[in-house]
């Protein structure tokens, strides 16, 4: 009896279980969820509060379009832009609740971008949701942008159809150009809690490219980025100068340099070009009687790939030009010093320490660092700067000597 | 005596050092690097060596007193009465602790994974699971234990590796720029957390099938959680550097979301949240386990079982009652349960060596004669 008692009860407790198995508690299905691809934050003139932008995507733009947003009005329909205002950012979400049959899915937002204005006011304020969020990750990517930063998210980019995943492919391949800073949420995060080193933020801009049939597209472009001081924006920096600040931070991937050859026996201007395979840096600081010497040396391996001139680094009895090569190789160093002291320039007009020199100097003198960390930013301005830089080239491509070098000879000489 | 099972050196090793692991492994990097900025990963190295001193002091008192654990030997060193009163205090430590790593694993499951769920669910289905666990004795308890903790550590060891591509080095330095003082203050939590081993040691020698060898394995014990935590810490540090990385809340969770290879692996927090369950429900199991021992052991029963559901639902509802919030779990770990923790974990058991070798207790020993 007792047996049948326990085989009964036990029968019963698992055909209970069978219940348990037709959903999940708080289950949520694909497609009563809007996902939040991008977030645009813009202060508004004259008041506190924010308008936040949120750019969500209809789940089937995320499979490429192949379904029935095969022509370009298709795209527009895949996404839905929507703006509310609120003291907070998650105060203008959660207004947004009441526009949206949808919930607001936040577990794929790639970008936030924030708007002049808003960054202008800073940004520690607008961050602290996002580094709180569980559903969020630290690799999110932060951007700032000269104009409204809702303009970023109204344009329909050529590719992929919705800026967020655009945006998304921009930092992706950002290392092929290293024009932007890697702005990731944890990278402003570190900066903004660091002694004395201010954010960067990669900047976004609307550039309009033609389409075709006379019609123009508006594209997003990912180059320069805005200077932050403490936590508010101050400046920019451009293309190149955001180059020279990720050769002195050492997060310079690749690049192309091109260099106008410097060679007077030519009439014409001819151009070299070169990809940087890995950049290392190596800052050493001192101080001495209030006065800051910092030194800055800079080595890289590259790529020879392409050339305009008529010397190659193998002349025609495949014998080493060791001046050509100097002259190749001195080129490229005199190009990153350019912009690492444009970067240098710049960042000491706005009086901020986006380098991470501070956190060197503290590395290096632990104590002295203790006294003068008020006076970081004047220091720094007043510094002398000694800027060093090498090039190694390691490989040329699939060819010993260029077309360009080649001249025709004469058959039996 | 209230348990008849007996388990392993090795699965001795394991119980002890996932006293300490479970909860460490994702709480302690945000204490040590708050405390410690730079020279964090140097905590797991200086708290190596008490908690080595203990195992010795451990180690000898269960040679004195063979068959017993710490809470029947107080009472043959102390007599009955202070007896009684340090196996007291020694027991409800176990319970008053075990009932904050359970409280942990609901929290965490609450505040990170399943926020709509109400806690007590979680509480209340892993405390009978705990119950259940528990009642089956110490050779389930082993067994469990073999199972989860191997995966637990390697797979933290895996997340570590994956998350190299992200590691500044850099944050390591400058060395001791604030001298000792601040590495010292934030050793206080993971001193507290490594010394969890001893306790459960102390427990733990009169069931292993071959006391005589019990120090070696306890000493890996040790050894394997410094290096663990270590390379945890040393992690989290390169990650997200001396500030962030004591600001978060949990350094490890956000660590593997850091985490993107390719494209292809990514979103792999997953794992560690299962990690994250299996090894706080096996530690929380160890713990509510000598708890309920202990006072089986108190009060000189034959048997615990009768012991297990009574006391579970305490175990739930001091977990479910005590913290309001993360935060007053956080402030109660580092300021209230370390300083509580270390004197349950170092003093007493030193103490009660101090008074057998005085008061001539125990059987005599010669710790060359029986081997290490």
């Amino acid at each position: 009896m007792n047996k049948f008692f326990v085989r009964s009860s036990l029968l019963v407790l698992s055909l209970l279980l069978v219940v348990q198995l037709s959903g999940c508690w708080s289950r949520r299905e694909i497609n009563q969820l809007g996902f939040v691809g991008a977030i645009a934050i813009d202060a508004i003139e004259d008041s506190d509060l924010l308008e936040v932008t949120v750019q969500l995507i209809r789940p089937e733009a995320l499979s490429s379009g192949a379904g029935g947003g095969s022509s370009d009005s298709g795209s527009k329909e895949r996404i839905w832009l929507v703006s509310a205002k609120g003291a907070t950012v998650s105060d203008a979400i959660s207004e947004l609740n009441t526009i949206s049959g949808d919930f607001l899915f936040v577990g794929q937002l790639t970008s936030v971008i924030i708007g002049e204005e808003a960054a202008k006011r800073g940004v520690k304020k607008l961050l602290d949701v996002f580094d709180r969020l569980p559903q969020l990750r630290r690799t999110i990517w932060i951007t700032v942008t000269k104009s409204k930063a809702k303009t970023i998210l109204e344009t329909t980019p050529s590719l992929a159809g919705v800026p967020s995943l655009t945006i998304e492919g921009l930092f992706r391949y950002r290392g092929e150009n290293s024009l932007a800073y890697p702005s990731n949420l944890n990278n402003m995060l570190i900066a903004l809690s660091s002694r004395s080193t201010s954010p960067v933020a990669a900047r976004l801009t609307v550039v309009s490219s033609e389409a075709g049939e006379g019609e123009n597209s508006q594209e997003i472009k990912l180059e320069g980025s805005g200077v932050f001081k403490g936590d508010q924006l101050v400046g920019w920096f451009d293309g190149s100068e955001t180059r020279g600040l990720l050769w002195i931070t050492g997060k310079a991937k690749h690049t192309t340099l091109t260099i106008a050859k410097l060679d007077e026996l030519e009439e014409k201007q001819k151009y070299v070009s070169f990809y940087i395979l890995t950049a290392s840096k190596k800052i050493h600081t001192e101080l001495k009687d209030q006065k800051l010497s910092i030194k800055i040396k800079i080595t890289c391996q590259c790529t020879l790939i392409e050339q305009t001139g008529s010397r190659d680094m193998l002349t025609r009895e495949l014998k080493l030009d060791r001046e050509t090569i100097d002259a190749f190789e001195s080129a490229i160093a005199s190009q990153i010093k350019e912009e690492t002291w444009a970067a240098l320039l710049k960042a000491r007009q706005y009086q901020t320490d986006v380098f991470g020199i501070g956190e060197r100097f503290y590395i290096e003198h632990p104590q002295q660092f203790k006294e003068i960390q008020k006076d970081w930013p004047q220091l720094l301005a007043d510094a002398d700067f000694e800027i060093s830089a090498a090039a190694r080239i390691r490989r040329v491509g699939l060819i010993n000597r260029s077309i360009n070098a080649q001249i025709q000879e004469i058959p039996g000489l | 005596m209230p348990e008849k099972g007996r388990i392993s050196l090795g699965q001795a090793a394991i119980i002890a050092s996932s006293f300490a692991l479970g909860t460490g492994i994702f709480v302690l990097p945000a204490f040590e690097i708050n405390w410690a900025r730079e020279d964090a990963w140097l905590i797991q190295v200086l708290v190596t060596f008490p908690s080595l001193i203990l195992v010795f002091i451990v180690d000898k008192l269960g040679r004195k007193f063979p068959g017993q654990t710490i809470i029947q030997y107080s009472e043959t060193i102390l007599g009955k009465y202070l007896g009684k009163v340090f196996g007291f205090a020694v027991t409800l430590f176990f319970f008053w602790t075990g009932s904050v790593i359970l409280y942990e694993l609901a929290a965490f499951l609450v505040s990170a994974v399943i926020p709509e769920t109400p806690m007590m669910v979680f509480l209340i289905v892993s405390g009978l699971l705990i119950a259940y666990t528990v009642y089956n004795g110490l050779e389930t308890i082993g067994r469990l234990h073999v199972w989860f903790i191997p995966i637990t550590v390697f797979s933290l060891i895996f997340i570590v590796l994956l998350a190299c591509k992200e590691m500044n080095l850099n944050y390591f330095q400058p060395f001791l720029a604030n001298g000792i003082a601040p590495v010292i203050r934030g050793a206080r939590t993971s001193n507290s957390y490594h010394g969890c081993m001893i306790l459960a040691m102390a427990m733990l020698t009169p069931y292993i099938n071959k006391p005589g060898k019990i120090r070696k394995s306890y000493i890996y014990a040790v050894i394997v959680c410094s290096l663990v935590y270590g390379i945890n810490t040393v992690g989290c540090l390169a990650v997200f550097g001396p500030f962030e990385g004591g600001r978060v809340s949990m350094p490890t969770i956000e660590l593997v979301k850091m985490i993107n290879i390719a494209d292809i692996i990514q979103r792999i927090e997953v794992l560690l949240i299962l990690n994250w369950v299996g090894a706080v429900f096996t530690m929380s199991t160890a713990w509510f386990y000598f708890s309920v021992l202990g006072t089986a052991q108190l009060f000189n029963l034959k048997k615990y079982q009768f012991l297990v559901f009574p006391m579970i639902l305490g175990y739930i509802g001091v977990a479910a009652l005590n913290y309001r919030s993360y935060p007053v779990f956080v402030d109660y770990i580092d300021r209230i349960w370390a300083p509580y923790a270390a004197v349950h974990e170092f003093l007493l058991p030193a103490f009660l060596l101090l008074v057998a070798i005085i008061r001539r207790r125990g059987i005599k020993t010669d710790t060359k004669s029986q081997g290490v």
